[in-house]
């Protein structure tokens, strides 16, 4: 770097003495250091439940001291123990708590993830999590973005939305990402043979019998999704006929599907470009697998969907058998209402490079009553036959943008083809319907298996 | 109407046209123009609602629209006039003065560079000059945000100073804000051995503002260290014996002489007229000899020192990054525009650093970076070239 050859612009004395001044008397000071913030503080700055502003605030006290970021790791490592614990264990932290004024408590059992708040650090970070995973995500139902531009992206509004602090955006984000996540272990499934042809197309919901080519899908290095396609008839003739209708695109995932873009038809070409999917869908290779995404086309006059807008279609998309579910039939009353990619881990707890599992949740959509949560869920007999034998189904949620509290595990040695109903104790949580399947996260790991790595 | 067809319309004489047009630029620029001062200026959402608001009517009462050749000139504009918006809201907040008229009578400034020494004095106001300061100088990514450098001095800290790995740097930080980079190991691995980024390290490590250099002195930790024990500091000194033991190691007497010389910022040459060393009566030899041995324990080697270690990385060929000139430069302009430290203060704070890295700085080279105003001329044209004039969207 070398700046000696620069000509500096050819100012009067009178300016260059103002701007000296001026320098002088405003420079910034770094005199003033910003206050160490508290554990709670950082647990929610963790969480990214603090709005931008205080989250700077935060990072700017990190970069002044030394301690503040070794406490910022002792908080990560506790919070990754109590994310561990069933909520059961959660709550008897929370009564220990509150018993002995957050001075001195411990778990009464003997997990090995138990945390004995002989701090209290310890008792404030179990405090502010509690307070969190309490939170219900029920909001985001009521948040409605307006219908966006054709091409323009809606996911990148919403984070920003919930970066300033509004808590419907934030439990709409949290819900995208866990969408996200779902996503992700759904593309790592392998696809029948028959099925990999059908790569260079995408699928179409709407009045259209032909085909939609892909000519390009693509994320970029700043997590923008770009996707094109041509709308081809029959003998490979372009068609046309659909010039200015709106076509939205979708990601589909358990069940529900995500509308991430609109577009309008220009001749036989739509294009969709979709920023920040890569936050929610992770890494990816450059090239996005097609089977990842579906086209909903119909006419701008009656077809103007909020987008997003999760649920809205995924019942009769279901009942027309557009998603893919499992080959085998429901048994009677079983009605599929979602599906679950369940990533399998290995011994030590972390992901392994098997294909994910598929989990079917039936009946009524998860709800919780009465501090039960209840989710009846069905392995098919491929899942069965596969991991029967030494392995646990592990469920978590997600309580804020990608953190997960562990809700509870089930042995699957004695599972049959029947649907088993899960009641799972979350005391404390509203009662209701679970704004989203995708907010749960579905694991098998070996019985044998030490704590799941919650990251 | 899209933006290019707006801002043709804009110069049409009816009324309507014009007032169609105002309301197409408004819908398609009103958000990023409020995201531009929210992570440019660090704008709260209400100031930036504000200030947009603002420079739309600044631009529905231009009569003479016909001033821009094309959209582009058009944009530019808009972008400078919410930005002085957000400065004159300040202002009226009692955030910031502006330059009284007088000053430019004083001195003498020529009526045809008002306008840019406003824009200057704008961007000083809100910071851009030193940001950008750091970019020229350290090397670092101009198209970055001040949140962005505090990210990547944090991922480096947290890498080479607590000694966290790639993998877990990630999930140390919150998400950063819908503009910013997202962090991924890869991406901490990058930001480390990027000269820019250890330059911004070691900045940080060895530019000490007056508190932190005062907090190393007396051996009390920089959070425990505020005006107030400064000033209890010193009214003891006043008082009590010089040769008394105070702090560790160091009596009352180097204690007022560390405050005279570090807090007050008194040369070296008038300490011994000042209180209380007048009344102590000691000899100038005497009081060399404390300024020299306070001199001898100033942090500057030791800092340097262990951060070089702590770089030792196969990828970071540390010596040669920080040997380069613009890490001391960038330290110098600080010392001189914010600590306002006398020319051979800034060198006894830079030299010692430099010379481990074999970089030969001397007085002279100061003189012309500093009281030549070279630093400062320089910074100022390669900001005002790149932000267009002014415009940086």
């Amino acid at each position: 770097m070398s700046d000696g050859d620069i000509d500096p612009l050819p100012l009067s004395d009178g300016t260059e003495a103002l701007i000296e001044a001026f320098l002088k008397q405003h420079g910034p000071q770094r005199n003033v250091r910003p206050p160490a913030p508290s554990t709670s503080v950082l647990v929610r700055y963790l969480c990214n439940a603090l709005p931008a502003t205080e989250a700077r605030q935060v990072e700017q006290a990190l970069t002044a001291s030394s301690e503040t970021r070794r406490a910022v790791r002792e908080v990560r490592l506790l919070l990754d123990r109590l994310q561990s614990l069933s909520w059961l264990e959660m709550a008897v932290i929370e009564q220990n708590i509150s018993a002995s004024s957050r001075s001195q408590w411990s778990l009464s059992s003997n997990q090995t993830a138990a945390i004995r708040g002989e701090s209290s650090r310890e008792a404030e970070t179990a405090q502010a999590w509690l307070s969190l995973a309490s939170q219900p995500l029920q909001a985001f139902a009521a948040e409605e973005i307006a219908p966006s531009a054709p091409g323009t992206d809606s996911w990148a509004e919403i984070r920003r939305r919930a970066r300033g602090g509004r808590a419907q955006a934030q439990a709409l984000w949290i819900t995208l990402l866990a969408f996200g996540a779902q996503v992700q272990t759904q593309l790592r499934r392998p696809l029948p043979a028959l099925a990999r042809d059908s790569s260079a197309t995408l699928s179409v919901y709407g009045p259209w019998a032909g085909e939609c080519r892909l000519q390009e899908t693509r994320i970029d290095a700043a997590g923008t999704l770009h996707v094109s396609a041509t709308f081809v008839g029959f003998a490979d003739t372009p068609a046309t006929d659909f010039s200015g209708w709106t076509a939205y695109l979708a990601l589909p995932a358990g069940g529900e599907i995500f509308l991430c873009a609109s577009s309008t038809l220009t001749g036989e070409q739509v294009s969709w470009t979709v920023s920040e999917i890569g936050v929610g869908i992770g890494p990816q290779a450059s090239a996005f697998p097609a089977r990842g995404l579906v086209v909903l086309l119909g006419p701008p006059e009656r077809f103007t969907l909020p987008v997003p807008s999760l649920r809205r279609f995924s019942q009769s998309l279901l009942a027309e058998g557009f998603l893919i579910a499992s080959a085998e039939p429901p048994t009677e009353n079983e009605e599929v209402v979602g599906l679950l990619a369940a990533n399998i881990l290995t011994i030590q707890g972390r992901e392994s490079s098997l294909p994910p599992a598929l989990l079917e949740v039936v009946g009524p959509p998860p709800h919780a009553v009465n501090g039960r949560l209840q989710i009846a869920v069905r392995l098919p007999a491929i899942t069965r036959s596969a991991y029967a034998e030494g392995y646990r189904l592990l469920l978590d949620i997600a309580v804020a943008p990608q953190e997960w509290q562990h809700l509870d595990s089930w042995p699957i040695d004695d599972w049959g083809e029947a649907a088993r109903t899960l009641s799972i104790s979350c005391p404390g949580r509203t009662d209701g319907a679970l704004a989203s399947l995708t907010l749960l996260r579905a694991r098998l790991a070996p019985s044998e298996a030490g704590s799941p790595n919650v990251s | 109407m899209n933006e290019a067809l707006a801002w043709k319309r804009l110069s049409l004489p009816e009324d309507h046209a014009k007032a169609e047009a105002l309301e197409a630029l408004c819908r398609s620029l009103r958000a990023p123009l409020e995201r531009y001062l929210v992570a440019k200026c660090q704008a709260g959402t209400q100031d930036a609602e504000d200030a947009v608001q603002d420079a739309f009517v600044k631009l529905s009462r231009l009569s003479d629209v016909n001033v821009w050749p094309n959209e582009q000139a058009g944009r530019a504009w808009l972008y400078r006039t919410v930005k002085t918006c957000f400065v004159d809201i300040l202002r009226r907040k009692g955030r910031f003065a502006t330059i009284p008229l007088e000053d430019f009578d004083t001195f003498d400034v020529p009526f045809a560079e008002r306008g840019f020494v406003e824009q200057v004095q704008t961007a000083i106001l809100l910071g851009e000059i030193f940001h950008y300061a750091d970019a020229f100088w350290l090397g670092l990514d101009p198209s970055f945000s001040a949140a962005t450098y505090e990210r990547q001095l944090l991922v480096a800290q947290m890498y080479y100073l607590e000694g966290f790995s790639s993998t877990e740097i990630p999930r140390l930080l919150g998400c950063p804000p819908a503009e910013e980079p997202e962090m991924t190991p890869d991406r901490v691995l990058a930001w480390v051995r990027d000269p820019g980024v250890v330059r911004l390290l070691a900045y940080h490590q060895l530019c000490m503002e007056r508190q932190r250099l005062l907090a190393c002195l007396f051996g009390i930790d920089v959070d425990q260290i505020s005006p107030d024990i400064l000033n209890g500091l010193w009214s003891r000194a006043l008082v009590l014996p010089p040769e008394e033991s105070a702090l560790g190691e160091l009596s009352w007497g180097l204690v007022a002489l560390i405050l005279l010389r570090y807090r007050d910022n008194a040369p070296a040459s008038a300490v011994l007229t000042q209180s209380p060393c007048r009344e102590w009566g000691y000899t100038e030899a005497q009081i060399q000899e404390r300024i020299a041995a306070i001199k001898a324990a100033l942090p500057f080697t030791s800092v340097m020192t262990d951060l070089l270690e702590r770089l030792e990385d196969e990828r970071v060929d540390a010596e040669s990054i920080l040997g380069d000139s613009g890490l001391w430069k960038r330290m110098a302009f600080q010392y001189w525009y914010c600590e306002e430290l006398p020319l051979f203060d800034v060198y006894e704070r830079i030299q010692p650093a430099s010379d481990q890295v074999a970089y030969k700085l001397n007085t002279n080279m100061l003189n012309t970076w500093l009281s030549g105003g070279q630093l400062r001329k320089r910074l100022v044209k390669c900001w005002w070239d790149q932000s267009g004039g002014g415009y940086d969207e």
